[in-house]
Order: C-alpha cells, then sequence, then structure tokens
C-alpha cells in the first residue's frame, strides 16, 4: 500500500516536470539538432532518463537545470552521431519555420540559404565557444544556469561568450568575403 | 513546427549581433502543440510495459522492477533466500554436471583398426619400404665415467676388502685372551 502511493506520487512529480519543462527541453534540442522530429525524441529520451532514475528524484536541487543538463548532453551525442544526415535536411526544416508573409518562394529559400550558412559559422566555432553561445540565445537561462549545465565556472561563461562573439565575427566577415 | 505561430522572421544577417539575435529566435521557437501528451504517453507505455516485464533493473535498463506485484519489494535482500537460491543454482550446475558426466558413453579401449595402404593408381610406389619416424637417438650416460661415482666405487672396493691381510684371522673358538687351555 505504502510502495502504492509513494509509486503514484512519483508519477504525479514526473507528470508535473513534464507538463513544466517539455517545451523548454524541446527548444534545447532544437537549438542543437535543428530538426523538429529529432528534438522530440530527446525530450522524450530525457524523460525516459528521469523515469529510470525516478528514484533519486528527491536528491535533485534544481529540477530545471538537471532536466536541461541531461537533454543537453543527449542532443550533442546525438549531434556527434548524426553527423553522417544531410545539412539539406536542416535546411528543409529552417525553411518551414522561417517567415512566409511577404517573401516569395525564391526569397523564403535564399533566406533558409542564409540562416543556414549562419548556423554553418556557428557550427565552425570551438565546441566550448559553441557551446556557451548557443546556450546564450535563451534568454530565461541566466548566467549560473548555463554554467551549471556546462558544469563550468560563472565567468569561465563570459569570457567563452566573449571569445565565441569575436569568433563569430570572424567567420562571418570570412564568409562575407568569399561570397 | 508548420503552425504559423512556430515561424521566425527573416532578418539579413550582417554581423555577429545579428547572427546572434538569429540564434535567439531560433531557441524562442514554442514546442509543437501536444507535445506533453506525447511524452506522458511514451513515459506510460514505457511504465507499462517496464509492469510486463518482471525482473528488468531499474536503473541502467530500459524498464523497471515492479515494486507492487507477485514479487514483494525486498525479498532479494533477505540473506537467508539469498542463500537459499545461491544453494540451489550450485545444485543445479553441479548436478546438471554430473548427469551429463554419468549418462555420457565411457571410453574404452577400442583395438584400432590397420587399414590396409591402397596405393593410388598412376602414383609411385613405396618398393616395399617401412617408414620409420626419425626420432633422435637419447644420450647415453656411460655409467661409472663419474670421477664422484669412481671413487665411491673405489671406496666399495675397500671397504668390502680386508683392511690388512697379513694380520691372523681370530680363531672361530678363540679364547679369551690370557685364558688358559685345560
Amino acid at each position: 500500500m505504502r510502495d502504492e502511493t509513494r509509486q503514484h506520487a512519483e508519477e504525479e512529480v514526473l507528470a508535473t516536470l513534464v507538463d513544466e519543462y517539455a517545451a523548454t527541453l524541446y527548444r534545447v534540442a532544437f537549438s542543437v539538432l535543428r530538426n523538429a522530429a529529432d528534438a522530440e525524441d530527446a525530450v522524450q529520451e530525457t524523460f525516459l532518463r528521469v523515469l529510470r532514475h525516478r528514484a533519486t528524484l528527491g536528491e535533485v536541487r534544481d529540477h530545471r537545470v538537471w532536466l536541461i543538463r541531461i537533454v543537453w548532453n543527449l542532443v550533442l551525442d546525438r549531434k556527434r552521431r548524426a553527423k553522417t544526415r544531410p545539412e539539406t535536411d536542416d535546411i528543409a526544416d529552417l525553411a518551414r519555420v522561417l517567415h512566409a508573409d511577404g517573401l516569395s518562394a525564391e526569397e523564403q529559400a535564399a533566406a533558409a540559404q542564409h540562416h543556414a550558412q549562419v548556423l554553418a559559422c556557428v557550427d565552425r566555432l570551438p565546441t566550448k565557444e559553441r557551446e556557451v553561445l548557443v546556450l546564450s540565445a535563451f534568454e530565461e537561462f541566466t548566467s549560473v544556469e548555463i554554467a551549471a549545465v556546462l558544469g563550468i565556472t560563472e565567468s569561465s561563461v563570459r569570457s567563452r561568450l566573449f571569445r565565441a562573439r569575436n569568433l563569430m565575427a570572424e567567420l562571418l566577415n570570412h564568409s562575407r568575403s568569399l561570397r | 513546427m508548420s503552425g504559423p505561430e512556430q515561424r521566425i522572421r527573416f532578418v539579413p544577417v550582417k554581423n555577429a549581433v545579428q547572427a546572434e539575435a538569429m540564434l535567439r529566435q531560433l531557441a524562442e521557437l514554442p514546442a509543437p502543440e501536444g507535445l506533453e501528451d506525447r511524452v506522458k504517453h511514451a513515459l506510460r507505455g514505457h511504465a507499462l510495459r517496464g509492469q510486463v516485464l518482471k525482473g528488468a533493473p531499474q536503473i541502467g535498463g530500459a524498464f523497471f522492477w515492479p515494486e507492487n506485484g507477485l514479487v514483494k519489494p525486498g525479498w532479494r535482500r533477505g540473506p537467508a533466500l539469498r542463500a537459499l537460491a545461491a544453494a540451489a543454482i550450485v545444485l543445479i550446475v553441479v548436478g546438471g554436471g554430473w548427469s551429463v558426466a554419468t549418462l555420457g558413453p565411457r571410453e574404452e579401449a577400442v583395438p584400432r583398426i590397420a587399414l590396409p595402404h591402397v596405393h593410388a593408381p598412376g602414383g609411385f610406389s613405396s618398393a616395399g619400404a617401412m617408414r620409420t619416424p626419425q626420432t633422435l637417438n637419447p644420450p647415453v650416460i656411460q655409467r661409472g665415467t663419474h670421477a664422484k661415482e669412481k671413487r665411491t666405487a673405489e671406496k666399495a672396493k675397500e671397504a668390502a676388502a680386508p683392511a690388512n691381510p697379513k694380520q691372523k684371522k681370530p680363531k672361530a673358538h678363540g679364547r679369551i685372551a690370557g685364558e688358559k687351555s685345560r
């Protein structure tokens, strides 16, 4: 009877976590994977991991950071393994999310290409700088939270972000001069 | 990702700040509708499968141990039951091995049948020559050549020989020295 009560309580906690953080986790996953289906898969996998470790839920201090850290590691791992997927898939997915009002089909395609080039510049950044840049794009994440997700200090987050911005400017200038 | 609210506005990127703004736009894309329900459904499915497949580990595996059902929680921790289970496993393994060993055919001395040698047609014949295996001749140790053995042999000879051949042998029915004959 006590076990049933405990299990019921755990299920309720899990359902609350899903309601509260699934959308955030999806956005984090999408920012790395840039594919809707893959991002949703990553969110499901994250909560499955939580289900498996539900006994430790009580020990977790900050559920939000904990969950973001799980999905972050998961999507980085997936991204590493999915190198074989053609980049055209990402571009097509980006074209779907672009605002279509006032843009012709050709302009939409050009815009998608342009976004893809920017994202390619982001991908060319060193791993540490790229990770900080992508996470800092989420305005709701504080630098303390980003530091907790990446397992680094807050000052490291700031210095890496500074370097990332400089490198990004260089890469964008370089790509523009090539065109 | 097809809803109108899930789209970002195209902004031509000229510098790093604008690139960051674009990243921010991507990060702000709302999640698809019904995501929470789908995740819950998947979790429920996995949880049910976990209850059907009893015996899977809770951590590290795909499913978890059911804690309410036929198997009571904590039974695995009972030392007596664990010892009993271990003893049963040992008995099964040993008994199985023993039964296999006893039921199997015993090796008996089967006389070897020498098959007649059949010459292949058109080949060379051995002309009746018997093949003898090439074996090395073992080293022959000459006994007594060793100096120590020689010395021991000599000593043995000396010991066997009388110490002083000139010395008279005591009489067989010798009397005690100085005893007068009656």
